[in-house]
């Protein structure tokens, strides 16, 4: 079931094209990742779709239904833990948790429930008595993500929620973001962050200048861009013959020797490696460490971006 | 909305600008007030018994009717008037007003009429109850002069009359020819309008407390508006909850500094306090619309908007008279030059509707200035809605 539908969406700033034509559909059950620079596009996205932002052309489908500022119970089902820390400083963690889950789920026996789990969830349970200022950067976020996910909601937009935490912190908030998944919640995941979208998305769009330039599994990405993967091998002596049968393979592009360092570059492949190490096994090439490093999200970008993610 | 109302209300309780500017500084202002203001009000009240020097050159029993006058005016108590210094020279009288050991020195001549005499330059003495000492101290010998010589005049003429009860009854009260009688609702005592000042002062101040809800409520203000804004509760329950919230908080800091002025410093209010505790449910509303407009204009950073307000707050209370006589003489310049200007500050209406619950019997007065409180809200609260209608954003 297609939970989120995108079409065609434009989004201007005076005479800056925040979203052109922009397409998104996310199915139910996805961790989906919205991958892009600063200013790509994310986060107005997201925007227009809970209705925060008025937009030029195009429509918003949630869950089946054309999604309007006015339409609460859509809403209802859907929870938005924002790139800001958005909580209020004079209330202490339970409260803030209660206050938020107050604005989907009227019953105060159901949200005293919902709280202590939400809160056990993020794992503030030494803390309920805080407020914001006393909680650590990494402590914040959990305050901010315990929140937007209280009611339990069916879909749930993470905008950057890691930004500025600690290795730790960010582990744990990821982790508990794969849980939820795993508990039926579908996740649309925003970042720049590439080792984290890979890490837990299942589908990637990878946008830039409010365009989709790539989208689908990380593995369909890879396959989508001509960056080979680069193997490199310590080998004492190498032969002119053993040289030519290795760039003689069809999946090699490149071979280099040098300094008793064997570098080669090859075709995406889920063998080369091994194809590779059979060939020298076969000449009685003896070899030392090997490294090898297939495409990452990261040179996805780059080749469909050109240039580097920022910050 | 209750959670809203709720959970805003509490917020609102820990902010530390509210609680300082809004709760506690108008129960500190209203104390240096009270400290500055009444005990010089009360000293104005209470005459102690004027020294004066009596120089007599009565001779025989002329001057036996001035002294008796004296007597009764110079008996221990309460009442007494004068403490009289019985000197046998104008010399020695001299003396004694020269050193200010007495106010004024009166002289009965060999015929029993008394005269008083002050110290030279003794009007361009700046400070009103001393004026006021001598003005008593020459009426006093005038009326006895006046009531003497009229006796004298019927003794003379028509001595027979003086046998007459109500021809003596009205000799006697000659005196009083004047009549105590109230034209205001209460006892004037200007002091009472600095308090008023202070109340509509502290009712504008309260619109901080609108200003930080709406502020937090809205998504082109602030992040946390823009989290609520995408919540399951629509955005009509929340402002009215936020909207709600700001009015109980600020009416109930009111009602706070009213009580600690009215029955802790002891302020009268013309004993119409119900009347005054819907004047500042009026005046927490008003503000609480104002807070709301200010905290919903666009494109003034909101951490700017707590400072503007503050200003503005403090420019009307000048126009109400809240800084002592000159900033009192000001607002009642521009009150009568220019009365539209004066009706115009919301500051000044709130310090009038008490003060016409003060001084005028009539409501009239009152109710005229709450319509005209009412109407500045309607105002400033169609403005504020205007701002907040909008659903969506062009940008945030």
């Amino acid at each position: 079931m297609t939970i989120v539908n995108v079409e065609n969406l434009v989004k201007r700033y005076s005479d800056v094209v925040a979203l052109d034509h922009f397409n998104l559909q996310i199915e139910a059950g996805e961790v989906f990742g919205l991958l892009g620079p600063n200013g790509s596009g994310k986060t107005t996205a997201i925007n227009c779709m809970l209705q925060l932002l008025s937009f030029d052309k195009g429509s918003i489908e949630l869950f089946g239904q054309p999604m309007a500022p006015t339409r609460y119970d859509l809403k209802r089902r859907v929870g938005v833990v924002p790139q800001e820390i958005a909580v209020f400083d004079e209330l202490n963690v339970r409260e803030n948790i209660d206050y938020f889950c107050g604005l989907y789920v009227d019953s105060g026996a159901e949200r005293a429930k919902l709280v202590d789990e939400a809160i056990e969830f993020v794992g503030l349970q030494d803390y309920v008595r805080f407020r914001p200022k006393k909680l650590s950067g990494g402590l914040k976020r959990r305050l901010n993500i315990a929140c937007g996910i209280a009611h339990k909601p069916e879909l749930v937009f993470f905008d950057e929620p890691t930004v500025a935490v600690d290795p730790q912190s960010r582990n744990s908030i990821l982790e508990g973001i794969l849980r939820l998944n795993r508990e039926g919640m579908t996740v649309v995941y925003t970042s720049h962050y590439m080792e984290e979208v890979e890490q837990i998305c299942s589908r990637i769009m990878i946008m830039d200048h409010g365009r989709s330039l790539a989208c689908g599994t990380q593995d369909e990405l890879v396959r989508m861009v001509s960056t080979g993967e680069k193997v490199e091998i310590e080998v004492a002596d190498l032969s002119r013959e053993a040289l030519g049968a290795l760039d003689s393979l069809a999946f090699v592009r490149r071979v280099e020797y040098d300094d008793k360092v064997l570098k080669l570059l090859c075709d995406n492949g889920p063998h080369n490696l091994a194809s590779v190490l059979g060939l020298l096994q076969e000449r009685n090439v003896a070899f030392g460490r090997v490294y090898s490093e297939p495409p990452t999200l990261n040179d996805v970008f780059l080749e469909i971006t050109g240039k580097e993610l920022r910050d | 909305m209750l959670n809203t109302l709720k959970y805003t209300v509490l917020s609102l309780l820990r902010e530390r600008d509210i609680v300082i500017w809004v709760m506690l500084f108008p129960l500190i202002l209203s104390t240096l007030f009270n400290s500055m203001f009444v005990g010089l009000e009360e000293t104005g009240w209470n005459i102690d018994p004027m020294p004066v020097a009596v120089v007599s050159n009565a001779e025989g029993d002329a001057g036996l009717a001035f002294e008796t006058m004296m007597d009764a005016l110079s008996q221990e108590g309460d009442d007494a008037l004068f403490a009289p210094k019985h000197v046998s020279s104008a010399q020695e009288a001299k003396t004694l007003l020269e050193s200010q050991q007495t106010i004024a020195t009166i002289f009965v001549d060999a015929q029993g009429w008394p005269s008083a005499e002050f110290s030279p330059g003794a009007d361009d003495v700046g400070v009103s109850i001393e004026r006021i000492k001598r003005t008593i101290v020459a009426d006093v010998v005038d009326d006895f002069c006046r009531s003497r010589a009229a006796i004298e005049d019927i003794a003379r003429t028509n001595p027979e009359a003086l046998a007459r009860p109500e021809v003596t009854d009205s000799l006697m009260k000659m005196a009083d020819y004047t009549q105590q009688m109230n034209v205001t609702h209460s006892k004037a005592v200007d002091y009472v309008r600095y308090f008023y000042a202070l109340l509509g002062f502290a009712a504008f101040m309260a619109s901080m407390v609108g200003l930080s809800a709406v502020g937090k409520a809205l998504p082109n203000i602030s992040a946390l508006g823009a989290r609520r804004t995408v919540g399951g509760t629509s955005r009509a329950r929340t402002l009215v909850g936020a909207v709600l919230a700001s009015w109980l908080i600020s009416f109930a800091s009111l009602l706070v500094a009213f009580a600690y002025i009215r029955w802790v410093l002891g302020i009268e209010f013309g004993g119409r306090e119900v009347e005054c505790i819907i004047g500042l449910a009026v005046a927490a509303l008003m503000a609480t619309s104002f807070g709301a407009l200010v905290g919903a204009l666009p494109r003034i950073p909101f951490s700017a908007k707590g400072g503007i307000l503050t200003g503005i707050t403090c420019l009307l209370a000048l126009f109400a008279g809240l800084y002592g006589t000159p900033s009192l003489q000001l607002a009642d310049k521009v009150a009568n030059s220019i009365p539209w200007l004066a009706a115009m500050n919301p500051v000044k209406q709130v310090t009038d509707l008490f003060y016409s619950l003060y001084v005028y019997t009539d409501l009239a007065p009152y109710l005229e200035g709450l319509a005209i409180l009412l109407v500045t809200t309607g105002v400033f609260a169609g403005v504020a809605a205007l701002l907040m209608r909008r659903q969506r954003y062009a940008s945030l």
